[in-house]
């Protein structure tokens, strides 16, 4: 049952009816990123003037990649959540917002694909993933 | 019937620049601003894994600019920012769950974030400091 008329529907006025899941996503992100970036400081700690096959070992154990990956994930999604927010909140010109989201979701499944990919391929497979 | 939609003018709220800064107001932006800043350590973090998962050469390229002085300067920021946007985001659910609207808590929880999330990240350089020193980087 909808209240709206089809001329406001046809418009795309009013709720798209995402609000919500967007606002829950980011609480169960938020919410999973507690740990998993205390995690990640003591991590980031642990990579500090490591030489180059201790940083390679210390990535490829299950107990680093684990966290590590739920860590990309959460935080690629947290982050994409955020910014679409920042730039629906500022970006005014519809044009202008549209291109800013196009991009903004290449940008973080891009660059969170890439990240997971080598974080995986490290794991299984081993060094030379962009050059032997 | 095939006129175009009458763009509606919407009010904008005030510009920011007329209110006092207030703990609240200063907070709410820091979060956003923290926000963004550490969006493009994202940036950084898929780096060190496509160099990692590369070859020697390359990760030690990266790891000398990162011991290097902007590196260094990048890691201070993103750290500064993540124990502040980590507190606040505590502060932030805390609300979500209903708890501390009233004014008198929300002042003394937002300077408990400042003073944790300063001190939280100043302990954590030092740490860093340490090791690497420790490792002669």
């Amino acid at each position: 049952m909808t209240y709206r008329t089809p001329l406001g529907r046809v418009r795309g006025l009013g709720s798209a009816k995402s609000g919500t899941k967007h606002f829950i996503h980011q609480r169960f992100t938020a919410v999973a990123l507690l740990p998993l970036t205390i995690w990640m400081l003591w991590a980031v700690s642990q990579w500090i003037g490591k030489e180059y096959e201790d940083v390679v070992s210390w990535l490829s154990v299950s107990y680093h990649a684990i966290p590590l990956g739920l860590y990309i994930l959460c935080t690629f999604l947290h982050a994409k959540l955020g910014l679409q927010t920042v730039i629906e909140d500022y970006v005014h010109c519809e044009k202008k917002k549209l291109f800013m989201l196009i991009f903004l979701n290449m940008a973080i499944y891009g660059l969170g694909f890439t990240a997971l990919f080598s974080l995986a391929r490290l794991a299984f497979v081993g060094t030379g993933n962009f050059a032997a | 019937m095939s006129q175009p939609p009458r763009k509606v003018e919407r009010p904008l709220s005030p510009h920011l620049q007329v209110y006092k800064p207030q703990i609240s107001s200063v907070l709410s932006i820091l979060h956003r601003v923290t926000g963004v800043g550490l969006s493009f350590g994202l940036v950084l973090l898929t780096i060190f894994l496509v160099t990692a998962s590369s070859n020697a050469d390359c990760y030690n390229a990266f790891a000398d600019f990162m011991n290097g002085i902007i590196g260094r300067l990048l890691i201070v920021g993103f750290s500064v920012a993540m124990f502040y946007h980590l507190c606040s985001g505590i502060r932030h659910l805390l609300w979500d769950l209903g708890w501390g609207f009233d004014v008198p808590t929300m002042n003394k929880t937002g300077w408990m974030v400042v003073i944790a999330s300063i001190g939280g990240a100043v302990c954590y350089l030092m740490n860093l400091l340490i090791i690497a020193t420790a490792a002669g980087v």
